[in-house]
């Protein structure tokens, strides 16, 4: 089965939100989750996506489309990766989640990298807040903790 | 490869109707899924992943475990994995006994934050 852009058809992608979006296949199939259902030739009705809402697949998409475009060089990709990035953590959640979903590995590494920058240099009692996480180490442990790699908190 | 995990499709919905409640609550998701949180905490540089052990448990075992360690060199492979340090020196005397200081590629700036001490000796590559 050829992918290629000249031969690439049309693939109906319907949200979690019943949204459908057309893409075309050689885009849709960055997403390895689509991939299997487009070799296996389960890929005919709108492909249901239950855990990806219609704004959210649409940015995908986007992500995709541009990375599929063979005429696009590498540092055109990474100046425009790092605009696409550039939004609230709400989106970025929902990315993540949906990279992880779709097992799209180029976004995931994009996106996690980005948590990455915006959580780093924080204090350890912003990451709790961020990640909802409750402190489960008594003081004498956080103290032990804190003496142990002192040279990271300095 | 990433693990999928199926989100509570709820959640979403209320999220996306109020997106304040999704700030406060979303990211708590992630942080349930050690597959993702991993892939986080592997990108972070070295002082942030040291200093992030004292989140909780759950962080402290994912970043001390030796898989993760490995995992983390292989993403940057020719990092200097870090310095032997004198911890102090006086007038008189110098303490016989080195500190080792990770650092990661993008951590030099570390040595600038160590004025009583001098770098000494050893390289460590990984």
């Amino acid at each position: 089965m050829s992918l290629s852009p000249s031969t690439s058809k049309m693939l109906s992608l319907k949200s979690s939100d019943g949204k459908v979006l057309e893409v075309e296949e050689h885009v849709a199939v960055l997403c390895e989750t689509i991939k299997s259902l487009v070799e296996d030739g389960c890929a005919d009705s709108p492909i249901p996506l239950a855990n990806v809402d219609g704004a959210t697949l649409g940015n995908v998409m986007e992500w995709c489309k541009k990375h599929a475009d063979q005429k696009a060089s590498a540092d055109d990709l990474e100046d425009w990766d790092a605009e696409f990035v550039e939004r609230d953590q709400g989106e970025l959640y929902h990315l993540i989640m949906a990279a992880n979903y779709l097992n799209i590995k180029g976004l995931l590494d994009l996106i996690c990298q980005k948590v990455a920058d915006m959580i780093k240099g924080k204090h350890p009692e912003k990451i709790r807040e961020i990640f909802n996480i409750e402190n489960d180490f008594t003081p004498e442990q956080q103290e032990q903790i804190r003496k142990d790699n002192s040279w990271a908190f300095e | 490869m990433p693990h999928r995990i199926h989100t509570p499709h709820a959640a979403i919905q209320q999220d996306s109707a109020n997106s304040m409640s999704l700030q406060a609550s979303s990211f708590d998701v992630i942080a349930a899924n050690d597959d993702l949180l991993t892939e986080i905490l592997l990108r972070l540089p070295i002082q942030s992943l040291f200093q992030f052990k004292s989140v909780s448990k759950h962080w402290l075992s994912l970043i001390s475990d030796p898989h993760f360690s490995r995992r983390r060199r292989n993403l940057k492979p020719n990092a200097v994995a870090g310095l032997f340090l004198s911890p102090v020196r006086t007038d008189y005397y110098v303490e016989r006994t080195f500190e080792f200081v990770p650092l990661g590629d993008d951590e030099f700036g570390l040595l600038a934050k160590m004025p009583k001490r001098c770098p000494v000796l050893l390289w460590m590559f990984n």
